[in-house]
């Protein structure tokens, strides 16, 4: 019995035998990257991030991160979810502040809904925001920052006006954190070859405001660099592998 | 004044910059809430082939208070099976909350957050079987199981430290079959456990000095402060977990 219980709990098939071991049909493709956070001034290395990409068989992705500011004692682990075009299905993230541990919650989208179900360190609470059908969300580790333009199509030069979930309304109750729902500028400036330590990259060059860069590698979304010029902050992908 | 401007201009404009700026100042050295973190790679094989079954990556932190956080992601592809996971344990390893979308053989099954307020846990979980909601009592010693190894040594907090002695403790054991019309939560099971001893083993990641365990069949080495999976082989099932790839160097040097 006990040793039914322990197959049950860690030995994930534990139970009958193999074949010749195909690929896993729910993972069309899978990506790893990193990003530093470099303060262009001095080039130190202020804030770092770690990333897993796991494309599935319906084209919605999946990542993973583990991102850390120390500039800030800035800390989040997050599951990011999305649809096949990039618009999001869920998010889960805890974070931690200057105080330590600060909040988690799920933001769930359905339809052009988000609940957000959080707790902080004074308790829980829920909230449901309208979303229109082309938005992105901002749990703000940089990897997100990618996909905020999976829905731009104007041409270069063009502005149009877009709508992100920004996770960063503190509930005065609870402590978690909650959604906003607000309209950002976001502009296609072209394609650029870029080239950081991760390596050359073909991407699109948006800006979103008017200080924001984003150089984004379209494929997946990804970030390969980010500039924001009044903070003198660089956010550059350094490490990135695809399994194709 | 200065400094005023450019706050509220980011916070107007750059969504990154936004929480960071408006809930907390820089500050200097490094970061005060992480004491330490380790990432790492496990190969799953058969033990009489070895063939392999796929393969997991981790990466944790432990926090200034003790508490630990583990992001854990695998390719199970001798099931089709693909886990993701963010678990979260006290300082003395007991569960605080816990975050899994499951894919299955059989397709998406489902997304489940866990909570742990004292002796409750609440789980909703949604996906194609609908919405489920489950509050149950759980006891003081207890883990949570999601089906990734890299945590499973923390199933163990519990040892007394006598070697040679059977142990149980409790688990919150997460439903993980291929079928999707089952939600992805969990019922309380018992799970028994004996100390072996220190052992210092090998494995491609490296030589570790380890704790044995016998955990319901399954032999584990688990590093000792942290309680990270080495190593775990079950030879009923013909299962090896093998940690081949560790990191744990200083912020800066490499990740």
């Amino acid at each position: 019995m006990i040793y039914r219980i322990f197959a049950l709990a860690v030995l994930l098939g534990g139970f009958g035998s193999f074949g010749a071991q195909a690929d896993n049909a729910n993972i069309v493709r899978t990506a790893t990257g990193e990003y530093s956070y470099i303060n262009q001034d001095t080039d130190e290395i202020v804030g770092h991030e770690n990333w897993s990409l796991l494309i599935d068989r319906d084209g919605s992705r999946t990542f993973t991160i583990a991102q850390r500011w120390d500039e800030r004692d800035y800390v989040t682990r997050t599951i990011l979810r999305l649809d096949a075009n990039l618009r999001p299905i869920e998010t889960y993230q805890t974070r931690w502040d200057d105080k330590g541990w600060a909040s988690s919650g799920v933001y769930t989208v359905v339809e052009n809904t988000v609940t957000a179900v959080v707790t902080g360190r004074g308790g829980r609470a829920t909230q449901t925001l309208e979303v229109p059908e082309a938005f992105s969300m901002v749990p703000h580790p940089l990897t997100t920052d990618g996909l905020h333009f999976w829905y731009v199509d104007a041409p270069v030069g063009e502005t149009i006006k877009g709508t992100v979930y920004n996770i960063r309304k503190r509930d005065e109750l609870s402590g978690g954190v909650l959604g906003v729902v607000h309209t950002v500028d976001l502009t296609f400036l072209g394609e650029d070859s870029l080239t950081t330590e991760a390596g050359t990259f073909d991407t699109k060059h948006f800006k979103m405001g008017e200080d924001s860069d984003f150089w984004i590698d379209a494929r997946d979304g990804v970030l390969v660099r980010l500039s924001y010029g009044p903070e003198g902050t660089r956010y550059d992908l350094t490490a990135y592998e695809r399994s194709d | 004044m200065t400094k005023f401007v450019a706050t509220i201009f980011t916070v107007s404009t750059l969504l990154w910059s936004t929480l960071s700026v408006a809930q907390s100042g820089d500050t200097d050295g490094p970061n005060a809430n992480i004491l330490r973190w380790a990432s790492g790679t496990y190969a799953y094989t058969t033990l009489s082939d070895p063939r392999d079954r796929g393969w997991e990556r981790f990466h944790m932190n432990v926090y200034a208070d003790g508490s630990r956080t583990m992001n854990m992601w695998h390719d199970l592809k001798a099931r089709s099976a693909q886990f993701t996971v963010i678990h979260r344990v006290e300082a003395n390893f007991r569960p605080i909350e816990t975050f899994v979308p499951y894919w299955v053989a059989n397709g998406f099954k489902g997304s489940t957050l866990i909570r742990i307020d004292g002796d409750t846990l609440t789980a909703s979980a949604s996906g194609p079987a609908g919405q489920h909601d489950q509050t149950i009592p759980v006891p003081d010693v207890f883990s949570v199981g999601t089906h990734p190894v890299s945590a499973d040594g923390w199933h163990l907090w519990s040892d007394n430290g006598e070697s040679g002695v059977d142990q149980s403790s409790k688990i919150y054991s997460m439903e993980a079959s291929a079928d999707v019309t089952k939600p992805p939560l969990g019922t309380v099971r018992d799970l028994a456990f004996k100390r072996i001893g220190e052992e210092t083993i090998t494995v491609p990641a490296g030589t570790f000095d380890t704790i044995h365990y016998d955990l319901s069949g399954s032999q584990v080495w688990i590093t000792k402060e942290d309680r990270l999976m080495v190593r775990m082989i079950n030879e009923r099932f013909d299962r090896d977990y093998v940690l081949t790839e560790f990191d744990n160097e200083n912020y800066g040097e490499a990740r």
